[in-house]
């Protein structure tokens, strides 16, 4: 990891880091890369990958419609909301 | 043409479920903002996807109808990318295995009164069935975005093409195919205006003979065929100038059409941003389709435009123009099934569809229009004129009634006297004209020769041009000779 | 009454020698003179209108479970209706949930009486103890150590029950050196639905308490299939109230090279522990099991971490600031809300999550990384699944146990990565394990655990049952 790619991935992560978040994560960061080299050596050219543990069969439910909860209760945790609407600053194109 | 245009589709579909892709919130249009969201589809932590069977019936249909092997194995991705109309920050698709792959749809393009020139296949690179975003709209005058989820976690399959399409006439009728057979296989309404079919156009040129591709550039979110046409038309120019002129440097991009100024613009926003850290979806099992589960959806499919079509021409003996047109639209089609089914006379049916129901369409520009005629009206209104009892002038006006005010025929033609039986006057005028214009004829009769009277009948229902009823007429002709 | 288990205080309820109430009110009581910090804040209201209605139930003679007019603490992680759930994050500081998690439900159901909620690891992330936006909780054993704040509770008896999400393997660290005992299920085992989210594939909220019996009891109200939940097994068999007599029919496999490199710490407990089992009747064999770095097992701890923070970063991507949650105090665009909101609210330890878990997912580092972290995995559970043939169970050390001084973040970091070289196995795999203390002679913290197969609680509550008599808190 260069520290250019440090910066691609906290501008993509919408993180902004101050001088010295920067200067720690990257060492911390670069000591963990450093840490999982073994993680290469481990023979896994017959092996596919898990996502799931368990061997579910796809998992499916009917087409019903059932309304969980009201339009005040999740506005109730919207920092600014006007009509129903979420309210935020205008996007840039 | 010095640069051969080449063109891709990727055409979004919202299917036609009650409920979301993966949360019991309901799918429909046109609600109150943020009336259907439950915490999920605003972002909240804590709840998790379980996906909706519907909706997978209608990817498969959706496959079926255009000739795609269904995968038995497809996995739930997730793509990454931060937006506010995106309320966990990903969108829930199919991106490493999509359920459908390498599918074909034939098109007809130049189509015009004459039989179809060109037909085309184009082919199908995969569909994947994905969630819908949430709208960000934008108050004019005010620095703010006001954000509604109800469309986000709605379901859709996209419908990705090969790159096979090579000018906009093309990529239209595609378009138009499309949403005809997707909306015989109920997957979807389709309405571009509405939002529940929008068309990503993938565009470059290059030299015709050569085999790479140029720099793309990709239109989102289209949902109109004009401005499709127009956006195809513009890119090919300014493509062109650019490779030509020096106006400017291509780049691959992704642009927005403006349709008000007629020009397309780049994007400031990430939208070219190429990382998306697909993963598999750690709380979707895989998706396992059985060959069961396809028959079954195969079964249930009815039967499709060019299939019906065809039949229209074999059985009703109609043209291929009217067969296309009729058949290539559902609505059409089951209105034309159903009339066909009351009244035997398929070739006014489709006289009385083509003539008189689609040009009151194309007026209004609705499309929807179709359900302001049912078929027992139709049949009762076709029946009336092969029996004369009203005249195609009447039948007409009726029928306008029917469309517009949703007019029962028989009600009408009594309340506006529209019944050739009840128009004595004219029938009366024409048989006195004939009585005094033969009156050899007229003695004939009076001494006895019957055979004269049919004469008489025979000149009154030529004059009328059979728009009278001729048991009417016999009885009028009847009572003037006494 | 706070020094009973929740077992025999259920029973005194139930024969009416007791109130919930009053027991609802002696823990609020005690819980508010609680000086390690180990609740965020109590639901008084609450939490006395359920004791009165579980007592007008009982006067009945209508009993839901045997658990009924317990109190028991909430992990921050889970969600309650109408309550304020943080996760520890400033990033949810505000947020008031809309709604209840399936196992709240079970637990209100079974008439269990839920009294605050306790601190915990900003989203679950890293388990050091000491990366919660609202402070540090204190180890009751040993105040100049940190502790996961629901072993803590139950460790200074406030209270004798917790429901807490098992993450990276925090829980079964920290009941090793809390005196007390986690149950990490089975993974699918209990539902998910209401967890705020952090390892999604292997996280599963577990029975913090202070005897094995107690946590069998509560795991088998909050387990059961949840259909929205698509990751739940569908038949998950409870754990039957009677214990075995003896473990004459158990074969436990001790993972040798696991209590080989503990060194010293770990060889009292494990005389000690191997001593008590044999004595009941068990089989017990030296089972290999390699745990180097260059064996699968030895790579678990790496394996998850990777897992960990790729799910991490995204299940964390949500929080932007704009639909709910830590709104800045100043921002021009859009983008500066986000930016703005995600970097004033997260910590330290979150945000390195994120970083590094984009950096395993992006397209160049996808195979290398991600890919082969989820490949080791299913190494690590045929590892596993095949040792568990031969043995009904795996006896493993449950931490290092060293200790996470309270002033020390940055070396608390790092510890927490050895330690999850000892819980990542069973995570991983998704199989169920049980953490308890060390034995009370040995003074040692590293604990014992136990790992089965999936399914398999029955044998952990029937070892720890029987080999753990000694109460090791005060």
């Amino acid at each position: 990891m260069t520290e250019d790619t440090l910066d691609t991935l906290a501008a993509f992560n919408k993180l902004r880091l101050s001088s010295h978040e920067r200067q720690t994560l990257y060492k911390e960061l670069t000591q963990l890369l450093d840490a999982l080299a073994p993680l290469s050596s481990a023979d896994t050219s017959q092996t596919e990958p898990m996502i799931q543990v368990n061997p579910l069969g796809t998992v499916m439910r009917e087409d019903t419609v059932i309304p969980m909860v009201s339009r005040a209760e999740i506005l109730v945790n919207a920092p600014e909301h006007d009509q129903g609407y979420f309210l935020a600053p205008r996007v840039l194109e | 043409m010095k640069y051969e245009l080449v063109i891709g589709l990727e055409v979004h579909v919202e299917m036609a479920t009650q409920s979301k892709l993966f949360c019991t919130c309901s799918a429909s249009f046109g609600a109150e903002p943020n009336e259907n969201v439950c915490p999920a589809c605003c972002g909240m932590p804590g709840l998790l996807p379980v996906l909706n069977k519907k909706a997978v019936d209608l990817a498969i249909a959706a496959g079926l109808v255009t000739n795609c092997r269904i995968n038995p194995r497809s996995v739930f991705d997730k793509k990454n990318y931060y937006y506010p109309d995106l309320p966990t920050s990903y969108q829930i698709t199919q991106f490493y295995d999509p359920i459908c792959t390498d599918g074909f749809i034939d098109i007809a393009v130049n189509d015009n009164k004459k039989d179809p020139i060109n037909t085309k296949t184009i082919r199908i690179k995969q569909i994947h069935i994905e969630e819908d975003a949430g709208k960000l709209l934008h108050a004019p005058n005010s620095d703010q975005s006001m954000i509604d989820y109800n469309r986000a976690g709605v379901p859709l399959v996209e419908i990705v093409s090969q790159p096979d399409f090579r000018c906009a006439d093309e990529a239209i009728a595609y378009i138009e195919k499309l949403r005809s057979i997707l909306r015989y296989a109920g997957v979807s309404d389709c309405k571009m205006e509405e939002g529940s079919m929008r068309a990503d156009v993938n565009i470059s040129v290059r030299k015709p003979g050569d085999e790479s591709f140029g720099v793309r550039s990709e239109i989102k979110n289209m949902n109109s065929l004009k401005a499709i046409a127009r956006a195809i038309e513009y890119e090919y120019r300014r493509h062109v100038d650019a490779l030509e002129l020096g106006t400017e440097e291509l780049v691959q991009e992704t642009r927005r059409w403006d349709d008000t100024h007629n020009r397309s613009y780049a994007m400031r926003t990430k939208e070219n941003a190429t990382d998306y850290l697909y993963f598999p979806n750690p709380d979707i099992p895989p998706l396992d389709i059985s060959d069961n589960w396809i028959a079954s959806v195969r079964n249930a499919l009815p039967e499709m435009p060019d299939v019906k079509k065809a039949r229209y021409m074999t059985e009703y003996a109609l043209s291929d123009y009217d067969s296309a047109i009729i058949a290539g639209n559902k609505d059409l089609a089951d209105l034309f099934d159903a009339t066909c089914g009351l009244h035997p006379e398929p070739k006014e049916i489709a006289n009385w569809i083509i003539g008189e129901l689609l040009a009151l369409m194309k007026k209004d520009d609705d499309e929807t229009a179709v359900a302001r005629i049912d078929a027992p009206r139709l049949a009762q209104l076709i029946k009336l004129v092969s029996t004369n009892r009203i005249n195609r002038l009447n039948a007409k006006k009726v029928f306008a009634a029917m469309y517009r005010e949703n007019a029962d025929p028989l009600d009408y033609c009594e309340k506006h006297n529209l019944f050739s039986e009840s128009d004595d006057t004219l029938i009366k005028q024409v048989i006195n004209d004939i009585i005094n214009a033969n009156p050899k004829s007229v003695e004939d009769y009076k001494s006895g020769k019957l055979k004269a009277k049919d004469f008489l009948f025979g000149q009154a229902m030529r004059t009328l041009r059979g728009n009278g009823d001729p048991a009417v007429i016999k009885r009028l002709l009847e009572e003037a000779l006494g | 009454m706070h020094t009973l288990d929740a077992l025999t205080l259920a029973n005194q309820i139930r024969r009416r020698d007791l109130t919930a109430f009053e027991v609802a009110k002696h823990t609020l009581s005690r819980i508010d003179a609680d000086t390690n910090n180990c609740f965020l804040y109590t639901t008084p209201e609450t939490a006395l209108v359920a004791a009165k209605r579980i007592d007008a139930r009982l006067e009945q003679g209508d009993c839901p479970s045997p658990l009924a007019g317990v109190p028991i603490a909430i992990d921050d992680t889970i969600l309650v209706r109408g309550d304020r759930c943080t996760a520890g994050s400033r990033m949810l500081d505000n947020f008031i949930s809309p709604f209840n998690a399936t196992v709240i439900d079970k637990i209100l159901a079974a008439g269990l009486i839920p009294v605050g909620r306790t601190n915990t690891d900003e989203f679950g992330v890293c388990g050091s103890g000491d990366t919660c936006y609202h402070g540090i909780t204190l180890n009751p054993l040993d105040s100049s150590n940190l502790a996961g704040a629901a072993a803590a509770a139950i460790s200074s008896r406030l209270v004798p029950l917790a429901l807490c999400a098992d993450t990276l393997g925090a829980q079964r660290k920290f009941a090793s050196q809390t005196g007390t005992i986690f149950l990490k299920p089975t993974y699918g085992k209990v539902s998910r639905f209401g967890l705020v989210p952090y390892i999604s594939s292997a996280e599963q909220i577990g029975a913090a308490g202070a005897t094995i019996g107690d946590t069998a009891a509560l795991l088998n109200i909050i387990a059961g299939y949840d259909p929205k939940d698509g990751t739940g097994i569908p038949n998950s068999d409870l754990i039957p109230p009677e214990p075995s007599q003896d473990l004459r029919h158990l074969r436990i496999g001790i993972a040798t090279d696991y209590w080989t490199t503990l060194g010293r710490t770990g060889t009292a407990t494990l005389t000690e522990t191997r001593e008590r089992l044999t004595a009941l009747g068990a089989t017990l064999q030296d089972c290999p099991l390699p745990q180097q770095q260059t064996d699968i097992l030895g790579m678990a701890s790496m394996a998850l971490q990777i897992i960990a923070a790729a799910e991490g970063c995204n299940n964390f991507s949500r929080y932007d600031g704009i639909k709910f949650g830590y709104r800045p105090q100043t921002y021009a665009t859009l983008d500066d809300i986000s930016i703005n909101s995600r970097s004033e609210s997260f910590g330290r330890e979150v945000k390195k999550t994120i970083l590094f878990g984009s950096f395993v997912l992006a397209q160049q580092q996808y195979e290398a990384y991600y890919l082969q972290a989820l490949k080791i995995r299913r190494l690590i559970q045929q590892q596993l699944a095949q040792a568990l043939q031969t043995y009904d169970c795996l006896l493993i050390p449950a931490s290092t146990g060293q200790p996470y001084h309270k002033t020390n973040p940055e070396a608390n970091a790092r510890q927490c990565l050895t330690d999850t070289h000892y819980t990542a196995p069973a995570t991983l795999a998704g199989y169920p394990a049980v953490a308890a203390p060390s034995p009370a002679v040995t003074q040692e913290r590293c604990g014992i655990q136990f790992i089965a197969a999936p399914n398999n609680e029955q044998i952990l509550f029937d070892i720890v049952n029987l080999s753990t008599t000694d109460s090791l808190i005060p």
